[in-house]
């Protein structure tokens, strides 16, 4: 089940964000071997503010085994203060783009793992908490040994710049429209019957959307 | 930062094209045009998998003269086959330039045939490893046209995967050849002239002839040399 955490919930989510720091330091400073500015044993930056949300994968028997991160592109963001060089025409920004980061499963073997359930939550999970709260587009850096796994999830990605030499590794900067129409071809591709989102963390968050 | 942009945009026109695709044909025609701007000649897109049998997943489609796929199929079947390794091996692109030219076998002047290009290697998770190639003949590949060509060949595997599962139909046509047809093309392979053939089948020299320009003619290969790579990679002949 995927949980989305924000700042109405964040205190309910507490225990999980702790989690959350140390398993993505697990998995990009030990596993990934990316050079982040962190303390030992927790990664968490500038960008983990009370405004960010949390997509947090969380198993039957309570466990976090995956998660993403979401910013909104009208306040400071990876793609605005670290990577606008990767965008050719510039950073997309506006109330209905929101930015992915921090991507990660810790069942698969492999970070985009066909069969792996966590991954399919995540991007199901994502797909329905944009359709929920007005999210149209998402943006995203990732390396481009992943990129043709990410374009065949079945969503409609297109880049927005050129790939480029980052930290040693080619990376690439794009944008994912999660539109419902493709919504039923990308959850048929991930094996994903039904909603995966849990609703009640979503309630309170909609109204201040709507207000 | 000019020149960036002027390479997304020719990127971005194919990908815009690739989205919207509805034949293998069409995607061939529109990687190949900005394929060219880019001054590349020809391209190959295609799974690495044995070309007899090509099982539902796996892709083949090129474009440009049919010389390139004669030094590209050449390359496979060579002893180094180095695309192929660079399928299964690597993840980044690899360029053939001056210092590492991809080269063909001999034609008929004894002179190899040299290209320079960059092979793709294309891995996605729950398909069959595969390769994006495309030569030319100039030698100075920009690096941001190298970029552009790696961010179309993710594109054109993607739609050429997805056309090939609504097309439903064999990329390649099945190729039946006779059993003299096989034969003859058998000893071609293991070196053996006309003569020699039909000493060895105890035919005349005209009838090999005969069955080798047969073969080659359902192979639509241009020389004897394509036509054992043609029927050796579509495993008609060992």
């Amino acid at each position: 089940m995927i949980h989305a955490v924000s700042a109405h919930n964040q205190s309910e989510y507490r225990p999980y964000l702790r989690q959350l720091w140390q398993q993505r330091y697990d998995v990009f400073v030990e596993k990934m071997g990316w050079s982040l500015d962190c303390a030992e044993g927790t990664e968490r930056d500038q960008f983990d503010r009370p405004d960010t949300v949390y997509l947090l994968s969380i198993n039957d028997d309570g466990q976090l085994r995956g998660a993403m991160r979401l910013l909104p592109t009208t306040k400071p963001h990876l793609m605005s203060d670290l990577f606008s060089h990767l965008c050719a025409k510039g950073v997309p920004s506006g109330e209905t783009v929101w930015e992915i980061s921090r991507f990660y499963s810790l069942t698969g073997r492999h970070m985009m793992l066909e069969r792996d359930r966590t991954v399919s939550e995540l991007i199901c999970g994502l797909y329905e908490y944009a359709l929920e709260t007005g999210i149209k587009q998402v943006t995203c850096v990732a390396s481009m040994v992943l990129f043709p796994t990410i374009l065949k999830a079945g969503w409609d990605v297109t880049p927005l710049g050129l790939p480029a030499v980052t930290d040693d590794e080619v990376v690439l900067a794009f944008l994912i429209d999660l539109n419902r129409r493709d919504y039923p071809l990308v959850a048929r591709n991930r094996n994903v019957e039904g909603s995966v989102l849990l609703r009640r963390s979503l309630r309170e968050e909609q109204w201040e959307i709507a207000s | 930062m000019k020149h960036n942009l002027e390479h997304f945009e020719k990127a971005m026109a194919f990908i815009d094209a690739s989205k919207s695709a509805t034949s293998i044909d069409a995607l061939s025609a529109a990687f190949q045009e900005v394929n060219t701007s880019l001054g590349f000649d020809h391209f190959a897109c295609l799974s690495s998998v044995e070309f007899g049998a090509m099982p539902e997943g796996a892709v083949f489609l090129s474009g440009g003269a049919s010389e390139w796929s004669d030094i590209y199929l050449e390359e496979h079947f060579g002893r180094t086959d180095r695309v192929l390794q660079i399928s299964l091996r690597e993840n980044m692109p690899v360029r053939w330039d001056k210092e590492n030219p991809l080269v063909g076998l001999a034609d008929a002047s004894g002179e190899p045939s040299v290209l320079f290009g960059i092979t793709v290697p294309i891995h996605m998770i729950g398909s069959f490893p595969g390769t994006v190639n495309v030569v030319g003949r100039t030698n100075e590949i920009a690096p941001e046209a190298e970029y552009a060509v790696q961010l179309m060949s993710v594109y054109l595997h993607d739609a050429a995967l997805r056309l090939a599962k609504e097309e439903d139909k064999p990329m390649r046509p099945a190729i039946r050849l006779t059993p003299r047809e096989r034969e003859c093309l058998q000893w071609v392979a293991a070196g053996k002239t006309d003569w020699e053939i039909a000493a060895i089948l105890s035919l005349s020299e005209r009838t090999v002839h005969n069955h080798i320009e047969g073969a080659k003619s359902k192979l639509e290969a241009t020389s004897r040399v394509q036509a054992v790579v043609k029927a050796f990679l579509r495993n008609l002949i060992y």
